[in-house]
């Protein structure tokens, strides 16, 4: 269980965050809807211990872990950009988090094919990122972050840069795969279907606030969502 | 790219010859000359055809002339390129000043026959250092102060590529570090549990160096075919490479002169064939 | 602190070749093992400005050189690259612009002196031209290649539907881009040909005596004093360039 409490940071006397607070239980998926600015990438970043000069606490089950490194954290922030190893190729890449804990070869095989499954990248493992698409260049970035089994998953709008058909590939296997690893994820969008696809609890940030609901329905009622809205729109256009 | 709009032959072909004719046919004639040389076909001595001159090139002096150019280019890349690393991790964030960054040129407006004199005033035994030395205490005579020039493992020559390689590397390096995102790959292989030598060996190294290495290859190429440097700071024997081509060419030997001309060949086949050999391992880049 | 230290010593370094050319040129009887006792002069800055000075006409050789070499090579190499990029697929032809460009320039001036003798251009001014113009047009070439992308043809397409010929082509489409370029290989070519000295020397066979040549004359002289002030002044023509925009001096051909 990852708790937060009371976060409050500021940049340059402009208050980013406002006492945000949310719970985080394990295995679930909590997605936070915002637009840009409205504080999102830097929560996530002090999460993962890559800023610092905040006020409040991050708790991983039940002890504090704001004066721990980043890589001690067992939080794996992903990017929207995937940030591959140009120079190692796709098996490579993904079985890289293993390879520095010095796992055995046997071990690192049997978990790179089956991520590899997991991923739909068959065929692909001894290409170079260069040499793959956008969509799949993400896939191998949450293989690498997945198959370390990492105690929080921070995801930064990371289908922002695909082509919509491919985003919404790439959102139902997130969801897939993150429910059969048992991932805890925190995700991070400006979309609101891809919130709802992904998500198991939703957020929404707006000006440094962060507002969590606790189910689907309570989400979708509210007013602020924007949920209402869209349906609001569609049925307009329905009987236009 | 659609060509078919810009169908002038008549340019076209003008365009492609004049190429062939400023470009490659110097290289052609150059090497073709210095091949029929080289073996005897023609020139002041052309007995017909023999191979016998390419046979004294891997012996005696011509052989010690190569492997002790290959000596000298090696480790004037390798001591550049370590220079240029470490200068890249320990001073990283003062080099992307601007000021800073603009103070790297420098070296680069230095002639190399320039760089030849300065090296030889600052180390030899005459020269500044061994002033210094002396003024300071350290040596009492002039024949105390180390060998640095015309020596046999041709420090000073060495020092003066350094001058020039360090600081070019290290601007490559800079830019490569940014193009590739280092700093992010950082934090990436940071969050998945990598520390600071695995970041360093396996993601840093890994990734400059595969960047680099075609402007390397290329620099120990020149490295090998200098010619003013070794020419103020190099030991009479062996010679580097090129000094000892114009040596046997300009002396009054005349039976060493095919010798003479196989060698340029020789060096000329090895510029050629590494160029085009990187070429294709790096022909990806061209698209 | 440590960091600090280190940048003003690599300065240092940087700035050593400068430091002991001036403190050369204005010295003289410079016996070991003086550092600063020997007496200091401006007689060889004077010899300089004397009419008959070697220095002085060193420099016009060398100037008149780099400034034709650079502007043919720019000129030539620019519409010889259009021609390669735009007519050619293989990449064979780019390739092979780096031959010339590879061989140290003293070697190639070896093998082709053969020719140079019989057309009757070793040891003079139109021979050393066109010895260093087998070095620079290559370059040239190179550097304009990718100059040459679908973005400049698809300017020149337009021109040409709107009704334009190739020189309103050029004055519209092509100019306008290429200007900064042509400014930057003109003086990258003015460099490699300012500091040319194996292929001038071999090719020149000392007749022609640019200012490499002087400073190594100098140098073999035993005249140290003269060897720094020519090299002194081989430094000025860069330095400015620097000053001006440090682009002249990286070599985008290697830009991977």
């Amino acid at each position: 269980m990852i708790e937060v409490r009371q976060i409050k940071k500021a940049f340059n006397d402009e208050e980013v965050l406002r006492d945000v607070s949310f719970k985080l239980r394990e295995n679930e998926t909590l997605s936070v809807l915002g637009a840009s600015g409205s504080g999102k990438s830097t929560l996530l970043k002090i999460i993962a211990g890559l800023l610092d000069g905040y006020s409040g606490t991050i708790l991983v089950n039940g002890k504090a872990i704001d004066d721990v490194k980043p890589k001690n954290r067992g939080t794996v922030y992903i990017y929207q950009q995937p940030l591959l190893f140009p120079h190692l190729n796709v098996e490579q890449n993904i079985a890289f988090g293993l390879t520095i804990r010095d796992r055995e070869n046997s071990f690192i095989q049997e978990e790179t094919g089956r991520m590899i499954a997991e991923l739909q990248l068959q065929g692909q493992e001894h290409k170079y990122p260069h040499q793959l698409s956008g969509g799949q260049q993400q896939r191998v970035s949450f293989g690498r972050a997945f198959i370390i089994r990492p105690e929080m998953l921070l995801l930064d709008e990371p289908f922002a840069s695909l082509d919509p058909s491919t985003r919404r590939d790439m959102q139902i296997l997130f969801k897939e795969i993150a429910q059969k690893e048992g991932i805890t994820s925190l995700f991070v969008t400006h979309d609101l279907k891809e919130a709802l696809i992904t998500g198991d609890r939703f957020g929404m940030m707006s000006a440094g606030k962060l507002r969590v609901f606790d189910d689907k329905e309570s989400f979708i009622k509210d007013s602020e969502s924007g949920v209402q809205e869209e349906i609001q729109f569609w049925k307009e256009i329905q009987n236009h | 790219m659609n060509r078919t709009m810009l169908k002038n032959t008549v340019i076209r072909r003008s365009l492609a010859g004049l190429f062939l004719l400023l470009c490659a046919l110097p290289v052609v004639l150059a090497m073709g000359y210095a091949a029929l040389y080289s073996v005897g076909l023609t020139g002041l001595q052309s007995d017909g055809f023999m191979l016998q001159h390419w046979a004294t090139l891997f012996q005696g002096e011509f052989l010690s002339s190569f492997l002790y150019s290959l000596w000298i280019a090696g480790a004037s890349s390798a001591l550049a390129l370590a220079t240029a690393l470490a200068a890249l991790f320990t001073l990283r964030k003062e080099l992307t000043d601007k000021r800073v960054y603009r103070m790297l040129f420098l070296p680069l407006t230095v002639p190399p026959v320039v760089i030849g004199f300065v090296i030889y005033q600052l180390f030899s035994g005459g020269g500044i250092l061994s002033r210094v030395s002396y003024q300071s205490g350290l040596i009492d005579q002039i024949s105390h102060f180390p060998e640095f020039v015309h020596d046999a493992y041709g420090v000073g020559i060495i020092l003066a590529h350094l001058f020039i390689g360090f600081p070019f590397f290290l601007i490559l390096l800079l830019n490569l570090y940014q193009q590739n995102n280092l700093d992010e790959l950082e934090i990436t292989a940071a969050s998945l549990g990598a520390g600071r030598k695995d970041i360093l060996l396996r993601v840093h190294l890994p990734v400059l160096l595969k960047g680099i290495f075609p402007v390397v290859s290329l620099y120990t190429i020149f490295f090998m075919g200098a010619y003013e440097i070794p020419l103020i700071l190099g030991q009479s024997s062996p010679q580097m490479f090129t000094i000892l081509i114009l040596e046997k060419l300009q002396r009054y030997s005349l039976s060493d002169i095919p010798v003479a001309y196989a060698m340029a060949l020789f060096y000329a086949i090895i510029c050629i064939g590494t160029l085009s050999w990187l070429m294709m391992q790096y022909k990806k880049r061209w698209n | 602190m440590t960091r600090k230290i280190s940048i003003t010593f690599l300065l240092l370094i940087f700035l050593q070749p400068l430091l002991v050319l001036l403190y050369l040129s204005f010295s003289t009887q410079w016996h070991y093992p003086s550092l600063f006792a020997h007496p200091f002069t401006t007689q060889h800055w004077q010899t300089l400005l004397s009419e008959s000075s070697a220095l002085i006409k060193s420099i016009g050789i060398s100037i008149m050189i780099s400034t034709l070499v650079s502007f043919v090579a720019t000129g030539m190499g620019f519409f010889i690259s259009r021609g390669i990029a735009y007519y050619t697929k293989s990449r064979w032809w780019l390739t092979s612009a780096y031959f010339p460009y590879v061989i140290a320039p003293v070697v190639l001036a070896v093998m082709l002196n053969f020719y140079f003798l019989k057309m009757g251009l070793t040891g003079t001014f139109a021979g050393i031209l066109l010895a260093q113009l087998l070095i620079t047009i290559p370059y040239s070439v190179i550097f304009f290649h990718s100059f040459w992308s679908s973005t400049i043809l698809e300017r020149e397409y337009l021109v040409a539907t709107l009704g334009g010929n190739f020189m309103t082509s050029l004055r519209h489409a092509i100019l306008p881009s290429a200007k900064g370029l042509l400014v930057v290989c003109y003086f990258q070519c003015y460099l490699i040909s300012w500091f040319e000295y194996g292929l001038t020397q071999y090719i020149g066979v000392g007749k022609v005596e640019t200012l490499t040549i002087l400073v190594y004359r100098y140098i073999s002289e035993a005249n140290p004093y003269l060897a720094a002030l020519a090299g002194l002044l081989l430094l000025i023509p860069p330095l400015v360039l620097l000053f001006v925009n440090r682009s002249f001096f990286i070599q985008n051909v290697w830009k991977s």
